[in-house]
């Protein structure tokens, strides 16, 4: 050999520590000189772009109107949406309100020529597509940590301090409408905070429609206050509030008074065809029955 | 699949079972054998079965494993271990394939695999084996087999 | 060509050490992924090497059992290979996380800890097998390597034997259940648990070809075992195409075709055309695992060539590394042949084990399954299994062990193993809770000085309605307000001080809506010192 065993050995451990520092140092100088505040107008051109390249929508099936949850038959609540296909012209004022309520964070230019926006709410084929809040769950069975779960209530929580990362609930979702974060968005300037309610999701974790879960705990404190049993009422999701056309319903499926439940009566209830399965607990009103 | 094809499947696999190990081969060869045999099975499920069902799917496996089974009992050295192996396979391919069709929601078998289970221990009690236990154990096999 | 495959391993770990930095301080970001595609190389590289892991363990404990002749002499390389394709692949699991540091919560512990291993979770299955394969692994090389010295050590081999012949399979099982439980009807299939053990034996054969051609010796037999199992993996090909029409040429054509090429005697001679082969076989399980799980074309990032270089460095440096301080020590350990010994185990000592390791997990079970009674039970043998064979093979490894090092030493090694393990139990139970405090739930203070984007966003959102955004008071509002909101100038701010005015925001002061609940404590803080430096600013 050429060269010595000990000064091979010398300077290859130096090679090494020199990568391991270069590896190691600081990745956010570059961004943060780029740094400019978010404002409405940015999370709203992220919104046309991604309107513009809309993915395509699996096919409508009818389905039965969701009832009690097979994992907590004695529960009183069973919140959920309905969007009215009839009303809906996809213009998407939901998704904008849907940003503003839950600090969704913007994308770096990476991502969006890539088609991949934090947004919970997408229109694929004009018509919003949303977590459909599935009674029987595939992210929840496979996620190893327990951070996504079901509440008693209906609503397929995500528990971020729980969350690994291994995104196997992503790869498990029949229509990947949960969204990986990828960067950590506070750092490189992407968040617009509109609401500190809701948590700042961290680098690394699965975020996805929460069914305004905030609004929720919030009403039943206040019912709770004055001693009454929580039914879902007085509480309504962003995406519902902001619809010019009242297409979007929020309610409890279990609650005859409720304004869903009322109005999913004659109406012809469907879901995506690849969602069928999982009981929705979001649905499409189409037509009549 | 209906009982009658499920029958046919059965005479199938105990087809090649009696000459599988009679003729010294290479390994190669050996293995080129087993996978022809398999390919049976699987042309034979292509053909007769419904292939939207997703039991379907290790049909062939299982007939595969069924007449791994039934062959050992032709064998004279160390059969008792060839014996549990085979069941052990078969095992296993139910096993891990209903696990994983449970999460589809198709409905799992707990008695065949039970019965599996209790079959691999229970050949270990009879080392030295009369034709009639041959016999009993066949007809086990043949009625995992059918029933389930 | 031992010592030069060694630098080499050393010299591609350059770019590879480059790679897992890089991997590490990005993030999955730094890989080929986007919103539909959250499985990525990592997933390719863990399934191919976690698959190569397996034919070490095949060759040496299930050939063992079978009582094969060749076995004996190749074991020892078999086996070290198999320890260092598990380290390689452990380490691509642990990368793929989001956030890495958080990988304790896939050990299901009990929920004391506040952390919810889910067991119904292939990957908690996942990490119990590889955890229980490695540790067994490491116990049966190490029983071979003392078996050399003490002759008593052979029958405790054997017995490990046993306990790894099922779960080497179990562990190749079980990855095929992570594809095999999901909604991905390309990933469906029932068959998949067989079809996923002979795709790693394969791939484990070609390795051991190559490593044996490394020592310059040949086993034919294994030649003769990788035509075999070409076929039955040609087989499942077919079968994946009724299933679901797919049909990768590539794949068949590097593992099927170019095989078949070894039965021309002429070509089997050249050492140089068994190599091909090996690696062609290589390639071919490499593009097998690559196209299930990435079916789309995607554009690939350097890092996700770096995963070469990661991968192959560190295997070659591990094992070549082992493999020249094993030979130090014993010059031609690596060709003589394992020695065979009819003794046994007293039929006590074997069922007494046995029984405790039932016990065990059973045990594990009733303390866990009550807290979490939704999981169907079979989806708790998956963890039960692997439980009980490292129960046994613990057992009977320091049974062995016992018997053949002085008594000091084994008690000195054990109680700091007792003392560690101890440890880790005691950290797990007490801490790592996952409840959400304050500071993680809203942004704390550091969080917000940190650069001033969040405070400002803040400001805009909330108080700039009335205050404006440079505090200049919204002139729109301030002729309705009474009283008016004051200039803000320093000389004021200091004269009421940081709380008080703190306690402004939160409970409000006439027109001044009280924020609590909306703000945190300490985001109120940081407004104020935001409305400081606003004033800073004005002078
Ligand atoms: C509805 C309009 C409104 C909004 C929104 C508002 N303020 Fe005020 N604020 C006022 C008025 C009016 C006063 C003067 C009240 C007084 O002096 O008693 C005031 C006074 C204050 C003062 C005391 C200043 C002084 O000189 O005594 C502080 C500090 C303050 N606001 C902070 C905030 C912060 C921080 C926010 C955002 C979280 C906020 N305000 C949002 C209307 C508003």
């Amino acid at each position: 050999m050429l060269i010595s065993k000990r000064t091979f050995i010398k300077s290859f451990g130096a090679l090494l520590g020199g990568l391991l520092l270069f590896g190691c140092r600081k990745q956010g100088e570059k961004s943060l000189s780029r740094v400019r505040p978010v404002s409405i107008p940015d999370i709203k051109k992220q919104i046309k772009e991604a309107m513009k390249n809309q993915k395509p929508l699996d096919s409508l099936v009818a389905i039965p109107v969701p009832s009690s949850l097979k994992a907590f038959p004695n529960a009183t609540n069973r919140f959920g949406m309905a969007i009215d296909l009839d009303l809906c012209d996809g213009c998407g004022e939901c998704v904008l309100a849907c940003n503003l309520e839950n600090n969704i964070p913007l994308v770096n230019e990476y991502q969006a020529s890539k088609n991949n926006y934090m947004h919970w709410i997408e229109l694929r084929d004009q018509i919003p597509v949303t977590c459909f809040h599935c009674g029987d769950a595939p992210c929840e069975k496979v996620c190893p940590t327990g951070a996504a779960v079901h509440s008693p209530d209906g609503v397929s929580a995500m528990v971020y301090a729980r969350c690994a990362g291994t995104r196997f609930c992503g790869v498990n979702c029949p229509i990947k409408i949960r969204k990986f974060n990828y960067v950590d968005a506070l750092d490189e300037g992407l968040q617009f905070i509109s609401n500190p309610e809701v948590p700042v999701r961290e680098q690394g974790v699965i975020e996805k429609c929460s069914l305004c879960l905030h609004r929720i705990q919030n009403a039943r404190l206040k019912a709770k206050t004055i001693g009454k049993e929580f039914l879902g009422e007085n509480v309504t999701t962003a995406c519902a509030e902001a619809c010019p056309k009242g297409a979007i319903l929020f309610g409890n499926w279990l609650d005859p008074n409720s304004l869903l439940y009322k109005k999913a009566r004659g109406r012809g209830v469907y879901t995506l065809s690849s969602i069928a399965p999982f009981d929705p607990s979001v649905v499409y009103f189409k037509g009549v029955r | 699949m209906t009982p009658l094809i499920n029958a046919l499947a059965c005479l199938l696999a105990l087809l090649p079972a009696s000459f599988l190990w009679t003729s010294p081969r290479s390994i190669a060869r050996y293995g080129i054998s087993q996978a022809l045999i398999l390919l049976c099975f699987m042309l034979f499920t292509f053909f007769t079965g419904d292939m939207e069902d997703p039991m379907m799917e290790f049909y062939p496996l299982k007939m595969w494993a069924f007449c791994l089974c039934v062959s050992t009992l032709t064998l004279t050295k160390k059969r008792t271990f060839f014996m549990t192996l085979a069941q052990g396979l078969w095992f296993w391919i139910v096993f891990f394939g209903s696990l994983s069709l449970a999460y589809r929601g198709e409905p799992v078998n707990n008695l065949s695999m039970i019965l599996l289970f209790f079959g691999m221990i229970g050949v270990q009690f009879f080392k030295q084996n009369p034709k009639e236990i041959s016999l009993g154990i066949l007809i086990y096999w043949v009625g995992i087999w059918m029933l389930f | 060509m031992v010592k030069k495959l060694f630098i080499v391993g050393l010299i591609l770990l350059i770019p590879g050490i480059w790679t897992l930095f890089q991997a590490l301080s990005i993030g999955p970001a730094s890989w080929a992924l986007d919103q539909s595609l959250f499985w990525g190389t990592p997933i390719v590289n863990f399934v191919f090497w976690i698959g190569l892991a397996h034919a070490g363990t095949f060759l040496s404990a299930i050939l063992l059992i079978l009582e094969v002749r060749f076995q004996k002499r190749i074991s020892l390389v078999a086996e070290l290979s198999t320890i260092a394709a598990i380290l390689v692949a452990s380490i691509f699991p642990l990368i793929h996380l989001g956030i890495v540091s958080r990988f304790y919560f896939l050990i299901p512990f009990f929920n004391e800890r506040n952390i919810f291993a889910n067991f119904s979770s292939p990957l908690i299955w996942d990490f119990v097998a590889i955890f229980v394969y490695l540790c067994i692994s490491i116990f049966y090389i190490v029983t071979h390597l003392l078996s050399l010295k003490h002759a008593s050590l052979l029958k405790t081999r054997k017995v490990l034997a046993w306990i790894l012949f099922p779960l080497v399979l179990w562990v190749h099982t079980i990855v095929s259940l992570d594809f095999a439980v999901t909604t991905n009807n390309l990933w469906q299939g029932a068959y998949f648990p067989i079809y996923f053990i002979l795709g790693a034996l394969f791939s484990g054969l070609a390795l051991v070809v190559f490593l044996l051609e490394v020592q310059k010796r040949r086993v034919r037999k294994i030649e003769e075992l990788l035509i075999a199992a070409s076929w039955l993996l040609f087989v499942f090909w077919i079968w994946e195409f009724f299933q679901k029409g797919v049909w990768h040429f590539e794949v068949v054509f590097f593992g099927f075709v170019i095989v078949q090429l070894l039965w021309i005697p002429v070509l089997r001679k050249q050492k140089a055309f068994r190599l091909f082969v090996s690696f062609s076989v290589l390639i071919s399980m490499w593009l097998e695992r690559y196209v299930l799980i990435i079916p789309l074309d995607i554009e690939w990032l350097p890092v996700d060539y770096g995963w070469f270089a990661l991968g192959i460095g560190l295997f070659l440096s591990v094992f070549f590394g082992l493999y020249l301080l094993i030979q130090k020590h014993n010059p031609l350990v690596f060709y003589v042949s394992a020695e065979e010994s009819n003794e046994k185990y007293s039929r006590k000592v074997l069922w007494g084990i046995l029984a405790g390791a039932v016990v065990f997990a059973l045990l594990y079970f009733a303390l866990n399954y009550p807290l979490d009674t939704s999981v169907p039970l079979m989806n708790w043998i998956p963890v039960l299994f692997p439980l009980f064979s490292l129960f046994a093979g613990l057992s009977f490894f320091a049974l062995g062990v016992y018997s053949v090092v002085p008594k000091k030493q084994f008690f000195l090694v054990s109680g700091l193993l007792v003392l560690i393990l101890g440890g880790a139990f005691g950290a797990f139970y007490a801490g790592g809770d996952t409840n959400l405090g304050v500071e993680s739930k809203i942004i704390s203070v550091e969080r917000v000085s940190k650069n001033n984007r969040p405070v400002k966003d803040l400001w805009a959102s909330r108080c700039a309605s009335c205050h404006g955004l440079k505090g200049e008071g919204n002139r729109k509002f301030i002729y309705e307000f009474y009283p008016e909101i004051q200039d803000l100038t320093l000389e004021r701010l200091n004269s009421q001080g940081e709380d008080s005015l703190t306690q402004v925001v939160l409970k409000g002061r006439a027109f001044m809506n009280p924020f609590e609940g909306r703000v945190s404590e300490p985001e109120a803080r940081a407004l104020i010192r935001y409305m400081y430096q606003l004033a800073e600013e004005k002078e």
